[in-house]
């Protein structure tokens, strides 16, 4: 199965309703329990935004800009926390609940991951890894929406009462 | 498979579906009953059933009660004092849909989608009624 047509698939709309859900909920309860003070809810009103109109290229320039701009630490905290989310960092340092690990597990999973230490030849190796981060970034594009808007409702509701 | 990947439920799966509703029935009324006793809005209610009617995403139904308790300020807070039985509802409902689904994901959604909206219709019905009893009162 291709990846457009997969996109469509009942298991895909599974791993949307059930999957992400559950690992949304755990990155927010984690970032809940890691800190001792949190980003007011108003500094995720622009999230959704942000993921419908730019995707992620814009969701991660705007973790960027909040956690430079932001003189709060409990707010650089907060964007710190979400650019980990959706961040390219090193095998196994991304946390479980992160939406770039499951992406990514989820390729490997249905085979559309490519081994890279699997060739020796230096073009062939970029070019793989290349095709791997644009999966990547095209998997993740398709799941974005539906994790934040997960994201979203968990902090609003563990946050209730609070602003 | 019809429209956007969705499958038709099997006569004994509906009939599974409809026998649980069934069991569940006191349950959604003291819901519906709840609803009415903390006064939400019958405008509420009514986005919120028409939510459930609406979305392709079970998730979509957790999500609203969530939004809702969350957003609300200062002493102001009806879905927050039923948000918690709600949502332990909803798990209820998506676990038995995944036991009647015995693995196989379409069907999974579709239970579980059906399950939500029975009991979305169970809770609105009972909570319209509460409202109507203490309306005439």
């Amino acid at each position: 199965m291709e990846m457009e047509s997969y996109a469509a698939s009942a298991e895909f709309r599974r791993f949307l309703d059930a999957t992400l859900r559950r690992a949304a909920c755990e990155a927010v309860d984690e970032y809940l329990s890691r800190n001792a003070r949190f980003a007011r809810k108003h500094q995720l009103a622009s999230i959704p935004s942000v993921v419908r109109s730019m995707k992620l290229g814009g969701l991660r320039e705007l973790a960027r800009r909040q956690r430079e701009k932001n003189t709060k630490e409990a707010n650089q905290a907060f964007w710190g926390f979400l650019g980990d989310l959706i961040g390219e960092s090193p095998d196994g340092a991304t946390p479980p609940f992160a939406l770039s690990r499951l992406a990514r597990e989820l390729l490997e999973e249905k085979g559309w991951w490519e081994n890279e230490a699997s060739v020796e030849e230096k073009t062939e190796k970029k070019r793989m890894r290349r095709r791997n981060k644009e999966n990547l970034e095209r998997m993740m594009n398709a799941a974005l929406e539906v994790y934040f808007e997960h994201f979203n409702c968990h902090y609003f509701f563990r946050r209730q009462g609070e602003d | 498979m019809n429209g956007e990947g969705m499958v038709a439920l099997d006569g004994e799966t509906l009939r599974s579906v409809d026998l649980f509703l069934e069991g569940f029935y006191p349950r959604s009324r003291e819901t519906g009953k709840q609803l009415d006793e903390v006064r939400l809005d019958k405008s509420q209610i009514r986005g919120f059933e028409s939510l459930a009617g609406s979305t392709r995403r079970f998730s979509e139904i957790v999500n609203y009660i969530k939004n809702q308790a969350g957003k609300e300020r200062g002493a102001r807070a009806r879905w927050r004092q039923v948000a918690g039985p709600m949502l332990g509802q909803l798990e209820e409902l998506e676990a038995e849909a995944d036991r009647l689904a015995s693995g196989d994901a379409a069907r999974a959604l579709e239970i579980k989608l059906k399950l939500a909206r029975g009991w979305v219709r169970q809770v609105v019905a009972h909570y319209l009624y509460e409202r109507s009893l203490r309306e005439e009162a």
